[in-house]
């Protein structure tokens, strides 16, 4: 029974939203936006790293920008394995937040 | 996007690029990049950096940590790979650090001896403003200086001149007996000082007081040793020694002295050396000379200290005159010379500086042919690391990652060398000390500075000699490796380790042929006709009472079968000459005619065995002779230039005479000096020494028959004599010691190199097993196997020979030409060495080379 973090769930989902533009810098700009905490690059990169040597991500490396000069960018997107974990995550999240409504909480 | 007004922090990237070692890196750093832009162009250039800045530098600590667990676990496998490697040939190994360790030894224990040398006179309080005065002469237009000067020079050096704190004159005089109570011996080291030398040169007092130790006249300070010696355990202070007369001396006195102090005995290192010390004027009264006159015949030397701070030179050239003014006659200059330097460069550049650069030269020559031992062995065996050089390789290893590996390969077995070289020397201390005459001890208090600086650059040579290994073993390509051919085949590795070896036998030959000239040169000299017969010939220094008895102790002694003849001299050998010029019949005007002269008495001739050319010796019947028989050397008549000497008149101090022979020349010191022009004249006082000519059986009992003799009639003196031959011998003792240390020298190069070889002969047997199984199998005998092994080797051999004759000629010519008679290199000395080195390659060579030849070819072929 092993579930990603939260932080691999946001990332991987991060990744999904930004189909072929997803690399180090966009995935962090793009969680910082979404959270609003301020993502290091290490919290993004540890967990990116790791997804990808377990088999999650598959990457594609693309060629530099403009403010990058000489150095490549790697891109990063889903491998089957993870459209697989990420559909049993929500399925399991949907079953759990059932019933849930913001103002229910007050009464 | 004006990117060119946005500059990157590149030293930052710089950092991250050496840190981050992992496939990512390039990303990251352009995903850096990439933000660093976008914040500068929303915060601008200041924030993004500092922001850059601080991500680096929070990283670090994390990198630090990688990196040093990484390379620790590394080490350990360097380590680990190390140790078994070294297991696995063992014999490789130990000749690897034995070599080295040879090496390091010798060139420990040279440095140890050159600072030693360096360093004499410098104990003292105040060595820097200690000097010596000494005045500068002219002879055949060259300049040269001598160290002795009268007597008033000190102290009226130090009432003239402001800048001189404290003036002492000093001098060792003389042998006498020295008593206390029932303890007596003849002492040599006797110095005479004035009192303020203690306020001069630093001797730590451990009983009296240095302030007036030497102030009452009839005192003297003596050595812990001496109190030992003659007082025991007892405090000699306020006690009574007494001084003997003088032997040698016509007329002098003996005085009883009161002991006013001990001093520390005088540590090696120093040329100021005495085991008495007493007042100088003193001397005045013990010679019954007037010390107040200005000539140099009697002299001494004037030791000044000099304020602090004064620049000597300045002094110099205000004092150049001083002696001039005070005493016309004498056209010399004076001026003054460090104390410090004088050990070193001598009065007239004859200090010990060349033997300590000939030295010096010799260590690092040894060290250089054991750095290239290792440099051949560890190349050579290299191949035999190649597989695991290219498995290191594949599997991710860099060059520069392999290079320091195997350098550090080379300091581990670097260190290890200098562990045991360092217990060596520790053994072999005494051994060196007796040899060199020395007391040299690693004093860690004294000798850190210097120990820490030996280690070192031996350390650093260690690391030097393992780079070129390491380079050659980091360059192996895994292709050609794992391939299966010959990683090191290439033609560069083997030329160069030929060239290595025969470097390393030049060097041995060198030394070699070195040696055998020096042997021979020694040789010769000890064994050049003298003029006289040295052999089986002893002299006894005659006291007062013996002087006195001198024809009866004769007469006593003729007795003994054992003693073929006894004479007597004034000086025996060269101790006791006198100078003086010479006049005598046709003399022209300007010619002059400086002779030593030699009172002896009858029968000297024969007891030297000295040979006449013409005339005879001193005859008793003969009564004129006794008054007005001169005999005189060849070498006089040459300067003389007269035909008939013979019956001539000669006279020497105002004694008029006649020559009645002539005797073949007189030696003294065949290898400094030419012969002297040496007159003899009959005397019966101004006889010093008895010498006595004995059989050459049974020579320790006919020593204590003429021991029984003395006693007879000198009982209360020590019975001391001296065989000429050893003093002889005496005299070339920095030549015998030079020879020994070429002997030693050139036996440790010959074995180093021979060490080197016999690894490298290994290796190229080991090598070429197949190729040598094959051919044995096609036929080949043992022999035509050994040639084909040792061939290559003995080529090298031969190459070293043809490159150190020429060398060897040229430094031994210079050598050889600094003395006055020397033999001429002959050839043979060069074939000779030679031989030497290719038999003893041969040797070593073949030991590999016949296990090699004799391997059966079934077993070496079998392996495939």
């Amino acid at each position: 029974m092993k579930y990603l973090t939260r932080q691999e769930e946001m990332i991987l989902l991060a990744i999904m939203q930004l189909k072929e533009n997803a690399y180090l810098v966009t995935i962090r700009d793009h969680l910082i936006k979404n959270t609003g905490k301020n993502w290091t690059l290490g919290a993004v990169y540890v967990p990116l790293d790791r997804l990808n040597k377990m088999g999650y991500l598959d990457t594609r490396i693309g060629g530099p920008n403009a403010k990058r000069g000489r150095n490549e960018i790697k891109y990063y997107n889903l491998a089957k394995r993870s459209i697989e974990a990420l559909n049993e995550l929500k399925h399991v999240n949907n079953t759990l937040w059932e019933g849930f409504s913001e103002l229910s909480l007050n009464g | 996007m004006g990117k060119k007004e946005i500059k990157y922090p590149k030293i930052a990237t710089w950092i991250l690029t050496n840190f981050i070692q992992d496939f990512d890196q390039r990303f990251l750093i352009g995903d850096l990049k990439e933000i660093y832009i976008t914040k500068t162009e929303e915060k601008g250039q200041i924030y993004s950096r500092v922001w850059f800045w601080l991500f680096v530098l929070s990283s670090i600590p994390c990198f630090v940590k990688k990196s040093l667990y990484w390379r620790f676990t590394m080490f350990k496998n360097y380590i680990k790979t190390a140790f078994r490697n070294m297991k696995r040939k063992k014999v490789f190994s130990f000749i690897n650090i034995a070599g080295l360790t040879i090496g390091m030894t010798c060139c420990i224990l040279i440095l140890l001896w050159v600072q030693d040398e360096l360093s004499y006179d410098r104990f003292h309080r105040n060595a820097d403003n200690i000097y010596i005065v000494v005045s500068e002469r002219e002879r055949d237009s060259e300049s040269f200086y001598i160290q002795t000067t009268p007597a008033p020079t000190a102290p009226t050096m130090k009432e003239k001149y402001p800048e001189v704190i404290e003036a002492a004159r000093y001098r060792n005089l003389g042998k006498r007996l020295i008593r206390h109570e029932q303890i007596f011996d003849i002492e040599e080291d006797i110095a005479f000082a004035d009192p303020s030398i203690f306020e001069i040169f630093t001797f730590p007092f451990v009983k009296g007081n240095p302030e007036n130790a030497l102030e009452d006249l009839y005192s003297i300070v003596i050595t812990e040793d001496m109190a030992e010696k003659y007082f025991g355990d007892e405090n000699p202070v306020g006690k009574t020694l007494f001084f003997g007369k003088e032997l040698g001396m016509f007329s002098s006195s003996d005085y009883d002295l009161t002991v006013k102090g001990v001093i520390k005995n005088i540590p090696s290192n120093s040329s100021i050396n005495f085991d008495f010390i007493v007042p100088f004027e003193l001397l005045g009264k013990i010679f019954n000379r007037d010390l107040s006159g200005w000539n140099f015949s009697f002299g001494f030397r004037s030791f000044i200290l000099l304020k602090d701070g004064t620049d000597y030179k300045g002094f110099n050239k205000k004092i150049s005159g001083f002696i001039k003014q005070s005493a016309a006659a004498w056209n010399v200059k004076t001026l003054l010379k460090p104390m410090v330097d004088i050990y070193r460069r001598g009065y007239n550049n004859d200090g010990v500086i060349k033997s300590v650069y000939i030295f010096t030269s010799l260590a690092i020559l040894t060290l250089i042919i054991a750095c290239l031992n290792f440099i051949n062995l560890s190349t050579a065996r290299s191949s035999n690391r190649a597989k695991e050089v290219g498995m290191r390789k594949v599997i991710g290893a860099r060059r520069t990652e392999l290079f320091i590996q195997f350098l550090g390969e080379s300091v581990f077995i670097s260190v290890i060398s200098l562990v045991a070289a360092v217990v060596l020397v520790y053994l072999l201390l005494p051994v060196f000390n007796s040899f060199s005459g020395k007391l040299i001890t690693i004093d860690m208090s004294k000798n850190l500075f210097s120990l820490i600086v030996i280690a070192v650059i031996i350390l650093f040579t260690g690391i030097l000699s393992g780079a070129y290994p390491a380079l050659v073993l980091s360059a192996f390509q895994p292709t050609k490796i794992l391939k299966g051919s010959n990683a090191s085949g290439s033609k560069t590795s083997s030329v160069i380790r030929k060239i290595l070896v025969t470097i390393q036998f030049s060097i041995s030959i060198l030394l070699i042929i070195c040696t055998i000239v020096i042997s021979r040169q020694l040789h010769f000299v000890r064994n050049t006709d003298l003029g006289f017969d040295k052999e089986h010939l002893l002299y006894i220094e005659m006291n007062d009472v013996l002087k006195s008895q001198y024809e009866v102790f004769k007469g006593d002694l003729l007795r003994n079968p054992k003693i073929k003849n006894v004479t007597g001299a004034c000086s025996a050998l060269s101790e006791n000459l006198n100078y003086s010029q010479a006049d005598w019949e046709g003399k022209p005007e300007d010619t002059y005619l400086t002779t030593a002269i030699n009172p002896v008495s009858y029968d000297y001739f024969e007891t030297m065995s000295m040979k006449f050319v013409e005339g005879r010796g001193f005859s008793r019947e003969i009564s004129s002779d006794a008054s007005q028989a001169y005999v005189i050397t060849e070498e006089a008549v040459k300067v003389m230039k007269l035909d008939s000497p013979v019956g001539k008149r000669f006279s020497v101090w105002g004694r008029e005479g006649k020559i009645v022979g002539i005797v073949k020349d007189f030696y003294y010191e065949p290898l400094y000096h030419g012969a002297f022009p040496t007159v003899y004249l009959y005397s019966q006082q101004r006889i010093n020494s008895i010498i006595i000519k004995i059989n050459s059986e049974n020579i320790p009992q006919t020593i204590s028959d003429i021991e029984m003799s003395f006693k007879k009639f000198n009982p209360e003196y020590p019975f001391v004599f001296n065989f000429v031959d050893e003093t002889i011998d005496g005299f070339y003792r920095s030549e015998l010691q030079m020879e020994k240390v070429f002997k030693t020298f050139a036996f440790l190069a010959v074995f180093i190199a021979c060490l080197g070889m016999f690894g490298l002969s290994a290796f190229v047997a080991e090598k070429r097993t197949k190729e040598i199984g094959i051919r044995k199998v096609l036929g080949a005998s043992t022999g035509t196997i050994l040639n084909l092994l040792s061939g290559n080797f003995i080529i090298l051999v031969v190459l070293a020979n043809i490159i150190a004759v020429p060398i060897g000629y040229y430094f031994m010519n210079r050598w050889l030409e600094s003395f006055v008679y020397h033999i001429n290199i002959e050839w043979w000395v060069f074939v000779l060495s030679g031989l030497l080195a290719i038999v003893t390659a041969v040797l070593t060579v073949s030991y590999q080379s016949i296990k090699a030849a004799k391997a059966n070819p079934v077993d070496t072929l079998s392996y495939e």
